[in-house]
């Protein structure tokens, strides 16, 4: 082969000298492989890069490069006022819209200080967890793919079409939602909602049970994932998991559990916990999630109660719209809303919510101005994928892939 | 006559045109029938062909840093060993165009050629992805070679003979499925093995390796290497149903029990999960021994016991 020919395959040496203390020393002598693993690559879930160091079939070293997916979204909402920034919240993590939502309306919640009905508040546990098996039955389903079980994807993804039936019902949207309003919720529930979700229950924890039996039942599923990606109570902890990547690991921690917010203080279920640490674990703690969040939701049904839905306070809730006809007042409100928004005190929050992947916080900073001076999310993602490089330390490139897909990132979460 | 004659055989009927359309309506079969498994409605009839015509129209890119030679070369030799097998099996339950004694073992071997013309092919790029499906398609063939071929000499210990021809006639009369369950199980998994289907797809691991050894194919080549790959499942088919199942004598024997085959390894591949390389392997190693054990058996018990 030609030299020049030679020299497109290879990495030049400025980039070999970028990378010295990134990849090891065998890698810049050539006698290892580097490998750049997306980032259009079908198993990163994302626009993820990872470069990868090689030793055959080995990863000696693996990198994640992030950023290809950044949407400025943190930048952009410091323009908008604090309402017109909810449908951006959607976008950033956009497998659990509704968590998202509910991390940033409550924050802003605190900040002004304002109640919540109980009816908006059993709402928005309904719809969470109902994202939150959505979102876990997407996990359930690309991971699920990524060890070449393709069958059992696409029945998670007809699973998940019935939730997003739900979601179009009452959000008007399938997946970008923006359903949950400072104060409480954009609109009351239609009609049809409770028996739509009744009939999802109803058959869900038997289909849940056979895509479990289809994986749990399969000796292949096991080999590939038991001892798999392990990571201890302590690395978990020490590189900030959350979620169920951080429960597999044996951790008893969930935002629901420790610091219950909205109405999940008012329902009983159990935060399933597995002690390996592997990439078993966490896929066992999430299909048991998915569990739990059945009976949450079956329990909030149940007691759901009637009441307004949003707020009376009119200095962030909008006032009826036929009360614009006779009410002077009404009509002020609204049009100070619509066209200014409204001026929270100055000051900071932080609030936190238990997003299907983990502890999504929301820090608001305001400067008494309508937009927000700062906004800051905690992507649990984020924060996820940092671990990856020391779960991938000396695995198969077939391992890595359970791993990516076993920890549930979202490039979009990821890069704000 | 004499010359047209295998002309004919090698063209038209039972190599050449006939075999590339049977190994189109069987890929079309597995596909719908993994469909119907996966809640999916699964291709139409012609899709596998319009697939095929699609990449024949379409620019063959040779990348940089590879042979060119071997690049064009492999895929006409791959498409090439595949189709010379339909000449020595019962296609169709007609007995084979030509026979001779241990045409078993050229088939074989020749089945063989696709794969590694698959895996040269695969070193021969310069993408990594490419080399490591390479690599992968090798470790597999190595590890999964044995034991298929001592799978498929089962019947022929029994039958007396190397050629396909003659144990098809033997098996007419014995189900060697029944005295053989083993050799049987081992024989169809090493042809999933040899097509690459879950669960031994880490070669092809598109969720890993985007496409192993033809990530760099596009075009015609890649058309050719999916039309062997089409054929290699006829033919393996073919030879393990007239090996095990009872011989094929007719066109109905051929069809029933080709696609009874086929929908067994349908249904396996929507079952499935991808092994890991070295799982693999080691799965291969057991299977090896388990042949041999049941070959120990056929020894200790005689061949007129199980014949």
């Amino acid at each position: 082969m030609p030299e020049n020919e030679y020299q497109l395959m290879e990495l030049t040496v400025d980039d070999l000298k970028e990378m010295k203390g990134l990849v090891s020393q065998r890698a810049l002598d050539g006698d290892t492989v580097l490998l750049n693993m997306g980032p259009q690559h079908p198993s990163t879930h994302g626009v993820l890069r990872l470069l990868l160091e090689l030793d055959g079939e080995l990863v000696i070293s693996c990198i994640p490069d992030v950023g290809y997916l950044h949407t400025g979204i943190e930048k952009s909402i410091e323009d908008k006022t604090y309402t017109k920034a909810i449908p951006l919240t959607d976008r950033m993590d956009y497998l659990s819209p509704m968590s998202n939502n509910l991390g940033y309306v409550m924050a802003v919640e605190k900040l002004m200080e304002v109640d919540v009905p109980l009816r908006a508040q059993y709402v928005r546990v309904i719809l969470c967890e109902l994202q939150r098996i959505s979102s876990h039955l997407v996990w359930l389903g690309t991971h699920a793919i990524d060890l070449a079980a393709m069958s059992v994807f696409l029945y998670c993804f007809r699973e998940r079409e019935k939730i997003l039936d739900i979601f179009e019902m009452v959000a008007g949207q399938r997946m970008m939602v923006s359903y949950f309003r400072i104060g409480g919720l954009w609109r009351d529930l239609p009609a049809g909602f409770e028996d739509a979700v009744r009939a999802f229950l109803g058959h869900f924890p038997s289909e849940v049970d056979e895509y479990e039996g289809l994986l749990k039942n399969n000796p292949l599923w096991i080999n590939r994932t038991q001892g798999v990606g392990v990571v201890t109570a302590e690395d978990a902890i020490a590189w900030g998991m959350t979620g169920p990547s951080l429960r597999g690991s044996g951790v008893n921690w969930d935002i629901r559990k420790a610091q219950p917010y909205s109405a999940y203080d008012h329902f009983e279920f159990d935060v399933p916990i597995s002690e390996a640490g592997d990439v078993y674990a966490r896929f066992w703690c999430r299909v048991q999630e998915m569990r739990q969040s059945v009976r949450i939701v079956e329990q909030a049904l149940a007691k759901l109660p009637k009441g307004p839905f949003i707020t009376g306070n009119r200095k962030v809730a909008p006032p009826p719209k036929e009360e614009l006809a006779y009410s002077m007042e009404s009509l002020i409100h609204h049009f100070k809303l619509w066209t200014e928004g409204f001026t929270p005190p100055p000051g900071e929050v932080y609030v936190s919510v238990e997003s299907p992947r983990g502890e999504f916080g929301c820090y608001v900073n305001s400067d008494g101005s309508p937009k927000p001076r700062r906004v800051h999310f905690r992507a649990p993602s984020f924060a996820n994928l940092s671990a990856l490089p020391l779960m991938t330390k000396g695995v198969f490139i077939a391992d890595l892939v359970a791993i990516i897909g076993s920890i549930d990132i979202v490039l979009g979460d990821v890069d704000r | 006559m004499n010359i047209l004659g295998p002309i004919i055989n090698v063209l038209f009927f039972p190599a050449g045109l006939f075999v590339l359309i049977i190994g189109l309506a069987y890929l079309w079969v597995d596909r719908k029938l993994v469909a119907q498994f996966q809640n999916r409605i699964g291709p139409r009839w012609f899709q596998p062909l319009a697939d095929v015509v699609k990449l024949f129209f379409k620019e063959e890119v040779v990348p940089d840093g590879v042979d060119a030679r071997f690049f064009v070369g492999l895929p006409i030799l791959a498409l090439a060993a595949a189709l010379t097998t339909a000449l020595y099996v019962p296609l169709v339950g007609l007995q084979g165009a030509y026979n001779f004694p241990g045409d078993l073992i050229v088939v074989v071997y020749l089945l063989s050629v696709v794969t590694m013309s698959l895996a040269l092919a695969g070193s021969n790029t310069a993408s990594r992805f490419s080399l490591i499906g390479a690599t992968r398609t090798l470790t597999q063939l190595f590890s999964y070679e044995a034991p298929f071929l001592l799978a498929l000499l089962g019947p022929a210990i029994v039958a007396h003979s190397w050629q396909i021809n003659t144990i098809n006639t033997y098996a007419g009369t014995h189900w060697i499925l029944l005295t053989q369950p083993i050799g049987f199980v081992i024989a169809l998994v090493g042809l999933m093995g040899k097509l690459e289907l879950p669960p031994f797809d880490a070669p092809e691991a598109e969720t890993e390796i985007v496409a192993g050894a033809m990530t760099d194919y596009s075009g015609r080549g890649l058309a050719i290497f999916q039309l062997a790959k089409a054929v290699e499942m006829v033919v393996g088919l073919t030879l393990i149903a007239a090996l095990y199942l009872g011989g094929i004598g007719n066109p109905i024997d051929f069809f029933a029990k080709t696609l009874i085959l086929l929908l067994f390894l349908a249904g396996l591949q929507s079952l499935f999960t991808r092994f890991r390389i070295e799982q693999t392997v080691k799965w291969w190693r057991y299977a090896a021994l388990l042949v041999l054990a049941q070959w120990v058996i056929m020894v200790v018990l005689g061949q007129g016991v199980l014949s």
